[in-house]
């Protein structure tokens, strides 16, 4: 019940936050931080998966609605597509013997973990919302530069997050 | 019926995921200009390509007929310039006049020479029997084909181009609610172009019928006086035919002819067509960027 509170007001947080700063901190006119997707793939990997993808429509559908610079469903699509491969992933950088992707705990693990579990999540979320923006295979080397960019820099403002709001 | 509830449970997560994608890619192409034109060129490019694959049996079908048009297409032009041999003949009698006129006349026929450009194409789908007709014509931005361009016929106009991919252009044809026209009615073979200017309205019904807009009842008209384009724009020149007044009336109330013209293109057998451009029309259109669009 306090967790699904917690979540609650992290949710409407990252909202806020994504639409009013995140949005405004473009880097050198390439890279833009969308950390709101470092909330969904940091929901507790036990949260039932319809679950799951309907708070990912949602929330990219919002952010999307709010932000002047994207158009209507590209991040609705593209957190939704890069949310559904989050298990999968956290599955093959955990060698030890849980009994499912479900029990591994998210906040326990290290940086280089969360690293390495944000980052390749992070980039195909931004890799496909730069292609749906551009809706064109014609410049998709500049894409791929644009997505990593903004993957890295989004990866840094997301530990950084996840650091201060997670571990306990 | 059983095994298509486990069916569903079983995939639940999987058809909420499909689902809620298809959703937004929906939302993508609907809602979004940019997008919508995209996948709209590129669904242009590929009905133009399947159109073309069948083209050329019917071709082969009406070849006789279309020789025929061109032979009396030949004709006229032959005509035409033997009249125009004419003329230049007289105007090199009045040049020799003296010096001053001579070089008016020079400046008289280089604005002449600098006339519009055609660039030919082959109609590869055409509709008229809906309210707003298109056709598709196998030119593009690769032949030099740009948006906002006239398209005419060896008989008359055609329409306008709207969209253009690299190999073939979206035209407005003239039997479209939306085609908008500025028409002049001048007096059956005189050399004059002056005469009342109307718009040109397409009734939606006949394909060979169109209507004349706003013409004042205080001018004179006549049956069978030709319909031609004013050249107020850069998208036809001046005295391309239209059609000609099949019957006219005076209403009471409005203060405007009503008229009737008989187009004098038929849309419903269109082959070859010649796309125009006005000489210098980047340099006209580039005085227009920037200005506010209605």
């Amino acid at each position: 019940m306090i967790n699904i509170f917690r979540y609650g007001l992290g949710f409407v947080a990252m909202l806020l936050l994504q639409i009013y700063l995140f949005n405004h901190l473009v880097l050198f006119q390439v890279a833009i931080p969308f950390v709101f997707f470092v909330y969904l793939i940091m929901l507790p990997l036990n949260t039932p998966r319809a679950t799951d993808y309907a708070l990912a429509f949602f929330m990219g559908l919002l952010v999307d609605i709010f932000s002047d610079h994207a158009a209507t469903g590209i991040h609705a699509f593209s957190a939704l597509l890069a949310m559904s491969l989050r298990h999968r992933l956290a599955g093959l950088l955990t060698t030890s013997n849980f009994r499912g992707v479900e029990e591994i705990s998210l906040a326990s693990q290290n940086s280089l973990w969360l690293f390495t579990y944000i980052f390749p999540l992070v980039l195909v979320h931004q890799f496909c919302f730069f292609l749906l923006e551009d809706f064109t295979f014609a410049g998709v080397l500049y894409i791929l530069w644009k997505a990593i960019l903004s993957s890295i820099y989004t990866c840094i403002i997301g530990i950084l997050i996840v650091f201060v709001f997670y571990k306990e | 019926m059983f095994r298509l509830l486990t069916f569903f449970t079983r995939f639940r997560d999987s058809l909420l995921l499909v689902g809620l994608l298809l959703v937004a890619l929906y939302l993508i192409v609907r809602a979004n200009d940019h997008q919508r034109h995209v996948m709209g060129d590129a669904m242009l490019a590929t009905s133009g390509q399947m159109q073309e694959m069948g083209i050329g049996i019917s071709e082969y079908l009406t070849l006789a007929e279309e020789n025929q048009k061109l032979m009396s297409q030949n004709i006229d032009l032959r005509q035409q310039l033997e009249a125009a041999e004419q003329q230049l003949a007289n105007f090199i009698g009045q040049i020799e006049m003296d010096s001053l006129q001579l070089r008016r006349m020079d400046s008289l026929l280089q604005s002449e020479t600098d006339t519009f450009t055609y660039i030919p194409a082959r109609v590869i789908k055409n509709s008229t029997h809906k309210s707003y007709n298109y056709l598709i014509i196998n030119k593009g931005t690769q032949d030099g084909i740009k948006k906002d361009r006239g398209v005419v016929s060896s008989e008359g106009i055609v329409g306008r181009v709207i969209r253009v991919v690299d190999h073939y252009s979206l035209v407005q044809s003239a039997l479209n609610l939306d085609f908008e026209l500025m028409v002049r009615a001048v007096a059956p073979s005189s050399v004059d172009t002056v005469g009342p200017v109307g718009f040109y309205e397409w009734s939606g019904r006949n394909t060979s019928r169109a209507n004349m807009a706003y013409v004042s009842e205080t001018v004179p008209l006549g049956n069978n006086y030709d319909i031609v384009t004013t050249g107020n724009s850069i998208v036809f020149p001046p005295g391309i035919s239209v059609g000609s007044i099949k019957e006219f009336e005076k209403r009471n109330a409005s203060g405007f002819y009503r008229v009737d013209v008989e187009l004098s293109t038929d849309f419903t057998n269109l082959r070859n067509v010649y796309v125009l451009s006005a000489p210098y029309r980047e340099i006209i259109d580039s005085l227009e960027v920037g200005l506010p669009q209605e």
